[in-house]
């Protein structure tokens, strides 16, 4: 006696051996082409649902090109507002030096700019050899200093600060 | 490129497609669009139902290619526009079931009108194939269901059974069913399919005997 396993499989042979000489007449019968506007619908709708994934790239790029014009913009105002202050600082040396007749004008220079102290300075006397004692633990600082040309052709640190 | 594609498989097409290449889903598309419109038109027994049922099936593959799991491609794409078809189906006929087994009620899928005595008329076929058509076009819509999930959608009878909600052998016995009838409705159609049958496994044992002996 054949189990219901058994049944089913005899009746599953017995249907596809029906279906292979259906099979062709079938397909050719029964199959139908939608309308041409269908296919184009879709077509649409599978152009636009990869669309957001090119635009995201795009979005990427226009993101990553404001990042860099942001930080171009941020580094040219610094830079210009570091020019001004240097160059104020440096207009305010070369009053300084012509200034020096004997009275007290002090310049705050930038710590960053300590070591070329003695070269900018003997540039600007016109002199070829000055004595400027600047002591190493001013140049060691990082705090700006602040220098007093205390006579014409002498330019020294206030002793009372860092002699 | 074109005949790169047509060597993919159904789910390398459907993986492609996820990755942003368009031709890839319209191959599958022109693989389908035949047996999967046949079959909503044999089923809504209207070409402008089909069109509808056709396009949101795939409208619901572009939105959705994810909740592809992996399988038989085939068999969830029929799963969705059987479903489709239901929920249209439903709409016509809010209160009764698709699969209603209410013998006082006759079941909503037999309410569908048949594609009528000439479902693929617009077609041009040989006479064998007009015949079977008209044939297939008067099974009763449970029949046609299942013969036609078969047949053109190449659904395995488990596959059926789980999507119909039926014991399998209930699948099994309705496509024995449609088959016996339309052996029936083609009468002599169908001696000259199992007589062409016959000549071409002869022709091919011939070829093979022939072969051997040389």
């Amino acid at each position: 006696m054949r189990s219901g396993s058994d049944n089913d499989m005899a009746l599953q042979k017995e249907i596809e051996q029906s279906e292979r000489l259906l099979r062709g007449a079938v397909l050719t019968g029964c199959g139908s082409m939608p309308s041409p506007h269908v296919r184009e619908a879709i077509r649409l709708a599978a152009s636009r649902r990869v669309q957001p994934q090119h635009m995201l790239f795009f979005r990427i790029g226009y993101a990553a090109a404001a990042m860099l014009l942001v930080t171009l913009t941020g580094w040219l105002v610094l830079t210009g507002l570091r020019t001004y202050t240097h160059n104020s600082q440096a207009q305010l040396l070369d009053d300084a030096i012509s200034l020096c007749s004997g009275d007290s004008v002090s310049a705050v220079v930038p710590s960053d700019e300590k070591t070329d102290l003695p070269s900018r300075l003997l540039k600007l006397q016109g002199m070829d050899q000055i004595a400027i004692p600047i002591p190493e633990e001013v140049e060691e600082s990082q705090e700006p200093i602040s220098i007093d040309f205390q006579s014409g052709n002498r330019l020294a640190l206030p002793a009372q600060k860092y002699g | 490129m074109r005949e790169s594609r047509g060597n993919l498989k159904d789910d390398e097409l459907l993986n492609a497609f996820r990755h942003g290449d368009v031709q890839a889903l319209d191959e599958l598309v022109a693989r389908y669009q035949s047996s999967l419109h046949g079959y909503l038109r044999a089923m809504t027994g209207s070409s402008a139902d089909a069109d509808d049922v056709f396009q949101e099936t795939w409208m619901r593959v572009i939105r959705n290619p994810g909740s592809f799991r992996g399988g038989a491609f085939n068999a969830w794409l029929w799963r969705i526009a059987r479903n489709l078809l239901v929920d249209r189906l439903r709409r016509r006929k809010p209160v009764v079931s698709l699969d209603d087994a209410d013998p006082d009620h006759a079941s909503l899928i037999e309410t569908i009108p048949a594609a009528g005595h000439q479902p693929c008329e617009e077609v041009e076929e040989t006479e064998i194939a007009r015949r079977v058509a008209a044939a297939v076009a008067v099974l009763p819509p449970d029949q046609r269901d299942v013969f036609l999930l078969r047949m053109q959608g190449g659904l395995s009878f488990s596959e059926i059974a789980a999507l119909r909600r039926v014991p399998l052998n209930t699948a099994l016995g309705r496509m024995h069913y449609a088959i016996q009838r339309l052996r029936r409705e083609l009468g002599s159609v169908y001696e000259v399919l199992v007589n062409g049958a016959r000549n071409t496994e002869q022709g091919l044992k011939g070829k093979r005997t022939d072969h051997e002996i040389r």
